[in-house]
């Protein structure tokens, strides 16, 4: 499976808005949901590349490589990531009495995830990461 | 915020002075005439005294006490961290959150938004804690105040079932009591208030925003365009009426007038009923100096003081005539004359018998005819014929006196009736013609049938005019009267109606400066209203485009020029609740946050509310931007703005209320910015799969803003405490802090100048090696798991004591903790 992130968030946005004339069998909730889906494995395959360019095997909890990123990608991606995260898996996990995600709230994140992939794929850049040592 | 507009903070006060002079320059650069420029002169107000100079210094809440007080029972307090820096008071509906914000709002304000408005009575009944009635129901806030810091307590206590029966009292930390509007200034408390409730966050975006608008005005230091406003409105208003009044009052007048038949009633009407009344006409009149009616009144006034003649008088000359008439004829028997003569013969008879004594008479000649006896005779004969001739002449004589003092009751025929041809004329002339009769008798008759009928005559006519005349007034003089008053009422309406036209144009001038000025004010806090919208509402259609002020001050509002994808819509309709809310919270921040605000903290009740994910995030983000330099308070029931703000990693204190049963409610920290970054590293330090490259870079970092977090507090605490040192002056301290060690020497010493080595061994044993440690590549490698345990473990051991040193210093209360 070597389908990168951005090709990922390229079948989101199409599941998303799907282009004018295709007849779609998925409600509204459940492409955006299943979006959700697809935005969350770009964004962890993403952070799976960056961090293959700073250690060999990092660890797999996922909250845990994003509180370590803040000092290597810098505060505001690694809190935009968390937050882009915690939204995204929020949205993909269904539960029974909860409202599915609206398009327009992954359509917002889908826009987030994209920033990021960039932000990521420039990274890792060591002056942006922590705050130099200062005892 | 903390990019406070660089425009707006000091027009409020400083540039206000100039205000008034801007529009005085702008009014001599104005091209406008002369009476307009003088009227708005002297229209414009003084510049206002600011009552900045006795404005109470800033303020920041140290606690919030409630007790007896809504959903809070036995006494319980709500402690905050000093400085600034986001609060969440976070706990289930009905835990007695809100009772705080309340309790806040109430001890400060005395009053309480929810207590307004409908459902009102409902509040106000419901305000006691109905599980402790043995507890006396008091809100408290504990205030640090002004450059020093000064800890005041705000406290209002009731003594009655009513909610106004309460009485607040503020005391300062010594215990002496102080006076509220020394602490809080009343007018920025309105102003700029610090005080977000439920209840207005939704109902904030109504109809106008009238109450918003006229904040603003005040804010941006419009309030003397407003007042110069005002004036010229109310003059142009004034004489409106003044005109207004006379217009009403020559329609009366002309009704009255046509009912009159009168000249001057002509007169007047034809002065009044042009399209401008002819008020020098009406002046003229009134002081009788029309033309028309000038003659025929002087006639009348003429006829009725004619004097005929004086009948007494020619009576009694007439009978004197009359009299010496008859004397005078009784004379003529034996006239004056041939008494004289007589007399004048005798006497030379007599003197000739002395003279030839002889008695002979020479005339006839009969002799001795001349005797003594004769001579006695002749002589009593002279003497009586001369007396004859005396009263003879004497009656003469009267008769000329009589004659001509009839005469001289002759009255010519007055000027003013000489040429006319009335009866009385005639008369007159009867009477003038006695004057030519010389013979008495006929002159007595004449004058005497004469002067009576002339007197008859003119009676007659002095009469009838003096009836004229009196008709003529009597209906005149009350009109008089009002066309007297009238004619006051005009001329100040025609003086009204000059100033009207200047004060029109005057406010024609006014108003686009008003609206230029204060739309250059306002594009700051309109700028921070679009800012803040944007980061709620990011990927929304809605957007917010300018705020405006629109309208006359008093009657204001704040247009939203909001769109849907691009169409403008009214805010109101097209947004949801979570919108408005959002939209509340983008006008209440700025005006909140406004530097001139002297107050250093927000209390917003559950903003939370429906607003969806994105929303909540740009609210943790909007309110960590807040509370950069400011305290802000944020009570919720919803735990998203908790996750938010942990996703974000926005450094907050949460606090969390619980209430258990009979109202006894808790106050609990669940977590603060130490806390955050102990729980961030230690959970990191506890991954078997996290690689030591990444531990020994990531590791000594986490545990580094776990000590400075506290440093920060404590150093806060210490600062305001101790050294009594304003927000102001923290703040900057607090800046200057680069070096870990720095944070700690300003922690534990107050001086981050000294070195705080031997503190820190005193209260933790081996901390200053571990603050070298933080240092990546000075510690120890962080290999396994129980090492970065333990580097958690001593960061906390060095962070609670950190913090102790000075909760203990200050001999806190901390009632919460």
């Amino acid at each position: 499976m070597t389908v990168s992130p951005e090709a990922l968030v390229t079948a989101a946005g199409r599941l998303l808005r799907p282009p004018a004339g295709s007849v779609h069998t998925l409600a509204p909730g459940l492409r955006a949901r299943a979006s959700a889906i697809l935005l969350r494995m770009a964004l962890d395959q993403a952070l799976d590349d960056y961090w293959r360019r700073i250690t060999r095997s990092m660890t797999r909890i996922g909250k845990h490589r994003m509180l370590c990123l803040e000092w290597y990608a810098g505060s505001d991606t690694a809190r935009r990531c968390r937050t882009t995260w915690a939204a995204l898996s929020a949205a993909c996990h269904y539960r029974t009495y909860e409202l599915p995600p609206t398009p327009a709230e992954v359509g917002a994140r889908l826009l987030e995830v994209t920033a990021l992939l960039a932000a990521l794929r420039a990274a890792p850049d060591t002056t942006s990461a922590a705050r130099s040592a200062k005892p | 915020m903390t990019n406070q507009p660089s425009g707006a903070p000091d027009s409020s006060s400083a540039t206000s002075g100039s205000l008034r002079n801007h529009l005085l320059e702008r009014l001599e650069r104005s091209g406008l005439a002369p009476e307009v420029r003088t009227l708005l002169r002297e229209l414009l107000p003084n510049e206002r005294t600011q009552s900045s100079g006795k404005r109470a210094g800033p303020v920041q809440l140290r606690s919030i006490t409630a007790a007896g007080w809504r959903g809070v029972g036995p006494r319980t307090t709500l402690e905050l961290p000093p400085g600034p820096g986001l609060v969440v008071v976070a706990g289930p509906n009905g835990s007695g959150k809100s009772s705080f914000a309340e309790a806040a709002e109430t001890a400060l304000t005395g009053v309480n938004s929810r207590w307004k408005g409908r459902r009102a009575r409902d509040w106000q009944a419901g305000w006691r804690n109905l599980h402790s009635p043995d507890v006396t129901p008091e809100v408290c806030v504990e205030l640090s105040v002004g450059e020093r810091g000064e800890r005041v307590s705000v406290r209002r206590t009731w003594y009655g079932t009513n909610v106004d029966e309460a009485r607040t009292r503020v005391q300062a930390e010594d215990g002496s009591e102080r006076k509220l509007e020394e602490v809080i200034d009343a007018e920025a408390l309105e102003l700029t208030r610090p005080f977000l409730p439920y209840s207005e966050l939704g109902a904030m975006i109504n109809g106008t925003l009238g109450g918003l608008h006229d904040a603003f005005f005040k804010l941006l230091g419009l309030e003397l365009l407003a007042e110069f406003d005002a004036r010229v409105k109310t003059v142009v208003s004034e004489c409106d009426q003044a005109v207004k009044e006379s217009d009403a009052l020559t329609a009366e007048l002309l009704e009255e007038l046509a009912t009159l038949d009168d000249s001057r009633a002509r007169e007047a009407t034809a002065a009044l009923s042009g399209a401008k009344p002819d008020l020098a006409r009406v002046r003229a009149l009134l002081e009788n100096r029309t033309p028309a009616a000038q003659g025929e009144l002087a006639r009348l006034r003429q006829y009725a003081s004619l004097a005929g003649p004086d009948l007494k008088e020619v009576e009694g000359a007439v009978a004197r005539l009359r009299e010496a008439a008859a004397d005078a004829e009784e004379a003529r028997h034996g006239s004056a004359e041939d008494a004289r003569r007589l007399a004048r013969l005798l006497e030379a008879a007599l003197d000739h018998r002395r003279l030839s004594r002889s008695t002979d008479c020479p005339v006839c000649g009969a002799e001795n005819r001349l005797d003594r006896a004769w001579a006695e005779q002749a002589r009593a004969e002279v003497e009586r014929l001369q007396m004859e001739a005396v009263e003879a002449e004497a009656a003469r004589k009267a008769v000329t006196t009589s004659v001509r003092a009839v005469h001289d009751l002759v009255q010519p025929v007055p000027v003013w009736l000489r040429g006319e041809t009335s009866a009385l004329a005639s008369v007159w002339q009867d009477w003038v013609v006695c004057r030519d009769i010389t013979h008495p008798r006929e002159l007595a008759d004449r004058a005497e049938r004469a002067a009576a009928r002339l007197d008859d005559a003119c009676r007659q006519m002095r009469e009838e005019a003096g009836r004229r005349l009196a008709e003529h007034d009597g209906a005149w003089q009350p009109m008089a009267v009002r066309l007297a008053e009238w004619l006051r009422v005009a001329e100040a309406a025609e003086a009204a109606r000059d100033r009207r036209a200047h004060a029109r144009k005057a406010r024609a001038w006014l108003r686009p400066i008003i609206d230029e000025l204060r739309d250059e004010r306002l594009r700051p806090f309109a700028e921070q209203s679009q800012e803040v919208w944007q980061k709620l509402c990011e990927h929304s259609s809605v957007t917010l485009g300018s705020v405006t002020l629109a309208g006359t001050p008093g009657r204001g509002r704040v247009e939203l020029d909001v769109s849907v994808d691009d169409m403008s819509a009214p805010a109101y309709s097209v947004m949801s609740q979570g919108e408005l809310h959002s939209l509340a919270l983008s006008l209440f921040l700025p005006r909140a946050t406004h530097a001139a605000s002297p107050f250093g903290f927000l209390v917003i009740d559950d903003p939370v509310q429906s607003m969806d994910p994105e929303k909540v995030e740009g609210l943790a983000r909007v309110l960590d931007a807040c509370a950069r330099d400011r305290q802000v308070v944020v009570f919720t029931h919803d735990t998203r703005l908790q996750q938010a703000i942990a996703h974000l990693g926005i450094k907050a204190t949460v606090l969390r209320v619980s209430r258990q049963t009979n109202s006894v409610v808790r106050v609990e920290t669940f977590t603060d910015p130490v806390k955050q970054a102990l729980v961030e590293a230690r959970d990191i330090s506890c991954d078997p799969n996290l690689p030591q490259e990444v531990a020994d870079h990531v590791l000594p970092a986490m545990c580094r803003v776990a000590v400075e977090a506290a440093c920060l507090e404590t150093a806060r605490r210490r600062l305001r405490d101790e050294q009594g040192l304003g927000l102001k002056d923290i703040e900057e301290r607090i800046a200057s802090l680069e070096r870990t060690k720095q944070y700690v020497s300003l922690a534990l010493l107050g001086d981050d100048r000294l070195s705080a080595r031997d503190a820190v061994e005193r209260i933790s044993p081996g901390g200053w090696a571990l603050i070298d440690a933080f240092n990546s590549g000075a510690h120890e490698p962080l290999s396994t798991v129980d090492a970065r345990k333990d580097l958690v473990a001593r960061t906390k051991i060095l962070a609670t004591a950190i913090r102790r040193s000075a909760v203990r210093g200050a001999g806190s209360r901390g009632g919460a903790r």
